[in-house]
C-alpha cells in the first residue's frame, strides 16, 4: 500500500538537490499520511496523491524558482534529449573539421599540427554541436508545449508514477575482469617481444631474406624500457580493475596517467625521423614507381594520420571512464538515499500491476 | 468570456494573499495538516501541493521555526510564527488594510 507513496515521494525528490531530500521525504511521508484516513486504501491513496498532483511540478515548487521556458513537466525530457542531440551533433561536426584538415595538403604533419587539428575540431565540434542543438532542441520542446497548452493537457495521475529505479553504477562483470586482465597480458607481453627483437622480422623481403627491415633497432633498443613501462601500468591496471570492480577514483587516476604516457609515447615513436628505414620506403617507391618524394608525402600523411586517431581513442577512453566514474558517485549518493529511507527499487512488471489495482 | 482567462486571473488574485493567509494562522503551533483544514473551514483553502513548498520556503526564511512532534500517533512537524515572521506579519497586515481599503475605494468609485 505505501508502495505508490514511496514511488511518489521518490519522484518528487529524485528532481531535488541531495541535501534537501531527506528532509522533504520525512516532511511529504508524514504529511500525505496525515490526508489519508487510518487503515487507508488503494483508492483513498489515488485520490490524496492524484489531488497533490504531478510529482514533477511539486519538486519544481519546493525548488522555489519558476521562470521557465521549458516546464518542469518535459524538462527531464528536454535535458535527455538535449544532450544526446549535442553529443551526435558534436561527433558529426568533430569528425568532419577533423576530415578536412587531414586531407588538407598544404598543413605540415607535425605533432603540433596534429594536437592542433584535434583541439580545434573539438572545440569547433563541441560548441557548435551544443548551440545547434540547444537552438533546435529547446525551440522545439518550446514551440510543442505552447501548441499543447491551448488543447486541455492531460491530467496528471498516479498511473504516471515511474518506477524506484534500481541503482545502477558502471561495474566490471567478472568475465570482463578476467577477459581484461588475460588480454592485457597476452597484448603487454606481444609488445614487449615485439620490440625486443620480433622487429627484426618485419622489412622488404627477397629470396627468403629481410634485406630492408622497417624498424630501426637503435630506436626500438631506446624505446624498449618506455615499453616496459607501459606494459607494466597497463598490468597493474588491468589487476586494480579485476580486485576493484568498479571505477573509483585511484582507478580513473592510473587509467589516465597509463593513456596520457601511452600516447606520448607512441606518438613520439612513429613520429621519430629514424623509426621507418629510409631504405625500406626507398624500395617501395620503386615498387609503386613513385618517386621518393611522393613517397615520403604519403608516408608522412599515413603517420599524421595515425597519430590523430590515436589520441582521439585516448581522449575518448579517458573522458568515457571519467563519466562512468561521475555516473557512479552520483548513483552511490542516491542508492545511499534509497537504503536510509527503506526505498525499495521495483522492476517495470510490478509497476505495471501498481497502475493496475488503480 | 473564456473561463480559464478569469480561472487564471482568480489564481494570480489570491496568490499574493498566501502568505498572509499562512502566517496569519501560525500564532499557535500547527502541523501542515492542521492548517490545512483550518484554512478551508476559514473558506481560504489552500492545495496541499502549495502549502507544503511554502511552509518549507517560509521556515528557510526564518520566519517560520518548526520542531517535530513524536508525542501523538505519528510524527508531525509543527509550524510556529518566529519573532521574524511576527514582525512580517504586522507589515503585510498593515501593508493589506491599506491596500484593500484603497482598492475598495477604486472599486465603489463610479
Amino acid at each position: 500500500m505505501n508502495e505508490l507513496i514511496q514511488r511518489y515521494i521518490y519522484d518528487v525528490i529524485r528532481r531535488l538537490p541531495n541535501e534537501e531530500r531527506t528532509q522533504i521525504h520525512d516532511e511529504l511521508y508524514w504529511q500525505i499520511q496525515d490526508m489519508l484516513p487510518s487503515n487507508a486504501s488503494i483508492e483513498d491513496i489515488n485520490i490524496v496523491l492524484n489531488n497533490m498532483g504531478s510529482p514533477a511540478k511539486l519538486a519544481e515548487k519546493y525548488r522555489a524558482h519558476s521562470r521557465y521556458m521549458i516546464s518542469p513537466a518535459i524538462y527531464d525530457t528536454h535535458n535527455k534529449t538535449l544532450w544526446t542531440v549535442t553529443l551526435v551533433l558534436s561527433i558529426v561536426i568533430a569528425f568532419l573539421v577533423l576530415a578536412f584538415k587531414l586531407f588538407d595538403v598544404s598543413t605540415d604533419p607535425t605533432f603540433m599540427n596534429i594536437l592542433g587539428a584535434i583541439l580545434l575540431s573539438l572545440l569547433l565540434g563541441s560548441i557548435l554541436g551544443f548551440f545547434i542543438s540547444f537552438t533546435i532542441v529547446t525551440i522545439s520542446f518550446y514551440i510543442y508545449e505552447n501548441s499543447n497548452k491551448n488543447h486541455q493537457s492531460k491530467k496528471w495521475t498516479t498511473a504516471d508514477l515511474p518506477a524506484i529505479q534500481e541503482v545502477k553504477g558502471y561495474s566490471f562483470t567478472k568475465s570482463s575482469r578476467m577477459r581484461g586482465l588475460i588480454v592485457t597480458i597476452i597484448l603487454g607481453g606481444l609488445t614487449f617481444l615485439f620490440v625486443a627483437s620480433l622487429y627484426q622480422y618485419v622489412g622488404w623481403y627477397e629470396n627468403g631474406q629481410n634485406i630492408y627491415p622497417l624498424f630501426d633497432s637503435q630506436v626500438m633498443h631506446t624505446y624498449l624500457p618506455l615499453v616496459l613501462l607501459i606494459a607494466g601500468i597497463a598490468v597493474t591496471l588491468a589487476c586494480l580493475k579485476f580486485l576493484a570492480t568498479k571505477w573509483n577514483r585511484w582507478l580513473v587516476f592510473v587509467n589516465f596517467v597509463y593513456h596520457i604516457l601511452l600516447m606520448i609515447v607512441t606518438l613520439s615513436f612513429i613520429n621519430q625521423p629514424n623509426t621507418f628505414s629510409t631504405a625500406f620506403k626507398e624500395q617501395m617507391a620503386q615498387n609503386f614507381n613513385i618517386n621518393m618524394f611522393d613517397m615520403l608525402s604519403y608516408w608522412d600523411r599515413g603517420i599524421f594520420i595515425v597519430s590523430v586517431i590515436f589520441v582521439l581513442l585516448a581522449i575518448i577512453s579517458v573522458a568515457v571512464n571519467i563519466w562512468q566514474y561521475m555516473q557512479n558517485q552520483r548513483q552511490a549518493l542516491m542508492q545511499e538515499f534509497c537504503i536510509k529511507n527503506k526505498f525499495n527499487p521495483v522492476n517495470d512488471k510490478t509497476r505495471m500491476e501498481g497502475n493496475n489495482g488503480n | 468570456m473564456d473561463q480559464q482567462i478569469i480561472d487564471n486571473l482568480i489564481i494570480e488574485l489570491r496568490r499574493g494573499t498566501l502568505i498572509l493567509a499562512v502566517l496569519s494562522q501560525l500564532k499557535k503551533p500547527q502541523y501542515g495538516y492542521s492548517l490545512l483544514q483550518k484554512l478551508e473551514e476559514l473558506e481560504v483553502p489552500i492545495e496541499a501541493n502549495t502549502l507544503y513548498p511554502l511552509l518549507r520556503r517560509l521556515e528557510s526564511q526564518n520566519l517560520l521555526q518548526s520542531s517535530w512532534s513524536t508525542d501523538e500517533s505519528r510524527p508531525r512537524k509543527y509550524y510556529l510564527l518566529s519573532e521574524d515572521g511576527q514582525k512580517i506579519l504586522a507589515a503585510l497586515t498593515e501593508e493589506w488594510r491599506h491596500t484593500s481599503h484603497n482598492i475598495s475605494r477604486l472599486l465603489e468609485n463610479k
